[in-house]
């Protein structure tokens, strides 16, 4: 029986058995050959039993008779040779476990490893490590792995379109610009402001005017990333849109480029309430004073974006000097005095805004990425006693440690540490050792472990909130290797005084660095 | 020569997630007191919550666990730590003699060994009263005749209904059916009606696959009633699937295979309380298939010595059959390196083929394992948001594979689009993949507790 007549018949016999044989036809479909005389010998008394036989048996016949037609498809393109060599069986085992862990840290660490080592992701992982670029394309984490793919890795994103959105070729970008749904748009923006921002302003220029408030409130978001001198003019024409929301992105994006005219315009309106002199002092020293006041209240800035309004507990005259402060280009005070930084600050402790001051002049410094601003300010923020203080100036402390090379943030860092040794756990210290974002240093690594294991050991009075998991991921990340052995031998022998909550700490916190220094060591021997 | 243990193979023997996880954070050299290991075993003590630690010994050549510390799952989570701290770091497990404690239960164990060896001698040789054996098979011959006219009519009465209406039958339709062949002492039946339930809800052409599945049930029906008449193989074959258990003793009078047999594939599925694990053998010279079969309830745990990959020197004796799949190893078995290419793989035309051919002797077989040469895993994005993975040979011939996202587009990142050598369990349809082997890597399916798995190197 061929292999139509079969269909045939099983078809038949489908549609019988769904009606049922208690209504309507019941015979069996025409059958001929061995099939027929196979099914003539099995006794069957009543519809029923011959209907299941003939299902039985040709179901079987069919199951066993069942062969895929030869086809000439086009052959499935292959992929090239690959650049770098996989990783080793055993790098692939660990990189197995970094990611069970679902630790980003980790990972990216992992994974800047294997890039410097030169070898990509093991083909079998490539599925899990795709599945989490589109979800990470905003941080850094989905370059890192899109770096360790691979020509595999490429070749297999471009056959599943949910992976291969987010790796795709420049050429779609523009077409998905004028075509695209708002997501597709922005997210295309996304990546090619990554590698073409000259390129991105001319795509968002073309077409600003028809843009709807909310995605011009995105685009800007977008413009963010790689903001350079060249975005200004579109950032003045954002500055007097209709849409308030719209004009307070362009004001903040056009206070970090203090070359701007915004800037220039807010700084020659601030220059009048900050007098800085430079006075000869007794015994011809020369002494740096400052004088400060607050603008008066009618002082209106609103077209740069400025609102004069109480904020916290500062006055709308206070407030408003804040934001000025905030958006001046600090050369304008250094070049004025033509004096240092420090000097200034050290001056500006005399007077009675030496709160606003610091606050405008650390959003500038943080703005501006000013490192000669930055690191006075630190070291003013590592030196102050005041809880109220701190709680205001940590917000900033990330960006302005990033203008400093990694000694100096040590040495401010590590002086903050040793000077709230005595603070507790989940207080300030992490986001300071959070801003030192490289590899540290032995000394500073040790200083680390020293505060740690202080604040571990210390007793606790009362509540103590739940320690999160970040901190021990990120010392472990970023620890110096030489230090894992002796810490693990130190450590060990005093977790067992410890709380519980504070042992599931040390544990993750070593367990951590014992993996770190194993699979760095299989990665970079 | 010693199995080499790594973290993927020690997670494959927790009974659990949850004693995955405890195993883990038990899995470094610090956290033990007392670390030590010789040729045949690993040992540790670890402080517990209890006043002395707690002392835990592997026998590596099964592996074997007893550990003092009071958890009634097996392997406990002070187990699978020392295996992870073995894995992870072997330099930090000193090679040494076995401390007493060790020593004593090693040596215990052989002797219980040295013991079952005998009293299993001891079982064949003692008669067992025919009389009353024969008596207790006449009884549940009798039941199963019962149950399999109540069967026969159910099958009818749905059929006469129609089909169409099987998807409004409510569960208990199913279920007491099932219910009523369990007492009858036909859970093989049993579990076949359990099985068509499913196909109601199986998705598009749930209607042809019914048909099927109780087209074959009914053909078994009415096989199980001519028993007398089937040739003594093949009846063994049917009464296996009504639910008759077969004893290892029929096998002792039997000659075995002695042969080279590498480890192609491993499956664990879940039937409520009950794991099975399947394990497929090839053999080297015989060219052909073995299955392992291993039982597991509640929390114990499977032997899982043979690992994909590896090979062992063995002799099996296949139960009798009119198919032979499932056997037994008789004796000792030498364990040999890992192989690098997978055995027994052929085109997929010779290879349905094979199947046909197989169905022709036992027409009820559920699985049949295939090797298919030389195959590129393709997959396509079906309307629907349906992602259909296919298998493909050189002439273009395509066959459906079963398989979940992270395999398939691992078997797919494996291949780069170039062709690799697949083994798996075909059940008709589709087949499910169990190994992979392209160049020199082989990879398998490791399942983490009878659920998802995915695809990991096996050399």
């Amino acid at each position: 029986m061929g292999a139509e007549h079969h269909n045939d018949a099983w078809q038949t016999l489908v549609t019988t058995a769904l009606l049922g044989t208690g209504r309507g036809d019941s015979s069996v479909p025409f059958l001929n050959g061995p099939v027929a005389t196979l099914l003539d010998r099995v006794p069957a008394e009543s519809a029923e039993q011959r209907l299941l036989t003939a299902a039985g048996v040709l179901s079987l016949y069919g199951r066993a008779g069942w062969r895929p037609a030869a086809q000439s498809r086009s052959p499935l393109p292959c992929t090239s040779e690959d650049d770098a060599p996989a990783c080793s069986a055993r790098a692939a085992s660990q990189l197995r476990r970094v990611l069970e862990l679902e630790l980003d840290d980790v990972l990216r660490d992992w994974c800047r490893a294997a890039a410097k080592a030169g070898v990509r992701a093991p083909d079998e992982l490539l599925p899990a490590l795709l599945n989490l670029i589109p979800a990470r394309e905003h941080s850094e984490l989905g370059e890192v792995i899109a770096a360790i793919l691979g020509a595999r890795g490429r070749w297999l994103a471009s056959l599943n379109p949910a992976w291969s959105v987010s790796l795709s070729p420049e050429e779609n970008w523009e077409t998905c610009w004028q075509t695209g749904s708002q997501s597709e748009r922005l997210a295309a923006l996304r990546r090619l402001r990554r590698r073409d921002p000259a390129r991105t302003r001319e795509l968002v220029d073309s077409t600003w005017s028809q843009e709807e408030p909310d995605s011009r409130v995105a685009i800007l978001q977008v413009v963010r990333s790689n903001l350079a001198a060249e975005d200004e003019t579109l950032l003045e024409t954002a500055l007097d849109d209709k849409r308030k929301n719209v004009r307070a992105i362009a004001a903040e994006l056009l206070a970090q480029l203090p070359d701007s005219q915004y800037c220039r315009r807010i700084g020659e309106q601030t220059r009048p309430f900050v007098q800085i002199e430079k006075k000869r002092g007794l015994f011809g020293s020369r002494k740096l004073t400052l004088a400060a006041s607050v603008p008066p209240e009618d002082l209106k800035l609103s077209r740069e974006g400025l609102e004069a309004k109480a904020h916290g507990d500062m006055g709308p005259r206070a407030w408003m000097l804040v934001q000025m402060l905030a958006a001046t280009p600090l050369a304008i005070w250094t070049d004025a005095a033509a004096a240092k930084p420090e000097e200034i600050l050290a001056a500006a402790r005399g007077s009675e805004w030496k709160t606003e001051l610091t606050l405008g002049w650390m959003q500038a410094a943080a703005r501006q990425r000013n490192p000669a601003w930055a690191e006075p300010l630190l070291r003013g923020y590592v030196e102050t006693s005041d809880p109220a203080e701190l709680q205001r100036l940590t917000p900033f402390i990330g960006r302005l440690m990033a203008c400093l090379d990694s000694p100096v943030r040590e040495v401010l860092a590590g002086e903050f540490l040793r000077d709230h040794a005595n603070a507790r756990l989940s207080g300030p210290g992490w986001e300071i050792l959070e801003a030192c974002e490289h590899d540290w240093s032995q000394p500073f690594s040790e200083c680390v472990l020293e505060f740690l294991l202080a604040r571990l050991s210390a007793h606790v009075d009362g509540y103590e909130p739940p320690l999160g998991r970040e901190l021990p991921v990120w010392v472990a990340v970023h620890l110096h290797l030489g230090l894992v052995g002796a810490t693990v031998k130190k450590w060990s022998q005093r977790i067992p005084d410890w709380q519980p909550a504070r042992q599931r700490f040390a544990d993750e916190l070593l367990g951590l660095l014992q993996f770190r220094r194993e699979y760095l060591k299989e990665l970079l021997p | 020569m010693a199995r080499t243990w790594t973290r993927e193979k020690v997670l494959e023997l927790a009974p659990d997630a949850g004693s995955a996880r405890a195993g883990e954070g038990l899995g470094s050299a610090r956290k033990w007191a007392s670390l030590g290991r010789s040729e045949r075993a690993l040992w540790g003590e670890i402080q517990g919550s209890g006043k002395d630690p707690y002392r835990t010994r592997v026998d590596l050549t099964e592996p074997a666990f007893k550990c003092s510390c009071p958890s009634r799952k097996f392997p406990c989570k002070h187990g699978l730590g020392l295996l992870l701290v073995l894995a992870g770091d072997p330099g930090a497990v000193a090679e040494g003699k076995p401390p007493a404690w060790v020593a004593e239960w090693l040596a215990d164990r052989d002797a219980r060994q040295q013991k079952r060896v005998e009293k299993e001698e001891a079982v064949t040789a003692e008669p067992v009263d025919p009389v009353a054996q024969a008596k207790r098979v006449q009884r549940r011959e009798e039941k199963i005749a019962a149950g399999l006219e109540e069967l026969a009519l159910w099958m009818a009465d749905l059929v006469r209904q129609g089909l169409a209406a099987a998807q409004a039958r409510p569960a208990g339709f199913w279920d007491n059916m099932a219910a009523r062949l369990v007492d009858a002492q036909a859970p093989g039946l049993a579990r076949q009606v359990r099985n068509l339930s499913a196909v109601v809800f199986s998705g598009d052409g749930w209607q042809a696959r019914l048909l099927a599945g109780l087209g074959r049930l009914y053909l078994l029906v009415h096989a199980y009633g001519r028993l007398a008449t089937l040739p003594p193989e093949l009846a063994a074959d049917v009464r296996t699937y009504a639910g008759w258990t077969r004893s290892q003793e029929e096998l002792t009078a039997l000659p075995g295979v002695r042969d080279t047999w590498w480890v192609v594939g491993r499956r664990v599925t879940r039937e409520d309380q009950l794991r099975v694990q399947r394990t497929w053998l090839w053999g080297k010279s015989s060219n052909a298939p073995a299955l392992l079969l291993d039982f597991a309830v509640g929390n114990q745990s499977l032997d899982t010595t043979y690992q994909v990959g590896s090979g062992l020197e063995a002799e099996l004796v296949y139960y009798p059959s009119a198919q032979p799949l499932r056997a037994v190893l008789r004796g000792d078995a030498r364990s040999l390196a890992v192989f690098e290419e997978l055995p027994g793989c052929i085109d997929i035309s010779a290879a349905l083929q094979a199947y046909a051919r197989a169905l022709s002797c036992d027409p009820w077989l559920e699985r049949w394992p295939m090797g298919l040469r030389h195959v590129t895993p393709v997959t396509v994005l079906q309307a629907g948001e349906a992602r259909i993975w296919k298998l493909q040979d050189a002439e273009g011939r395509q066959v459906p594979m079963n398989t979940d996202e992270e395999v398939g587009w691992s078997l797919v990142g494996i291949s780069g689009g170039r062709p690799l050598d697949v083994f798996g369990e075909w059940d008709g349809e589709g087949l499910m993949v169990l190994s992979a082997s392209q160049g020199r890597r082989v990879l398998a399916v490791m399942q983490r507790d009878a659920g998802a798995g995915s695809l990991v190197r096996a050399n």
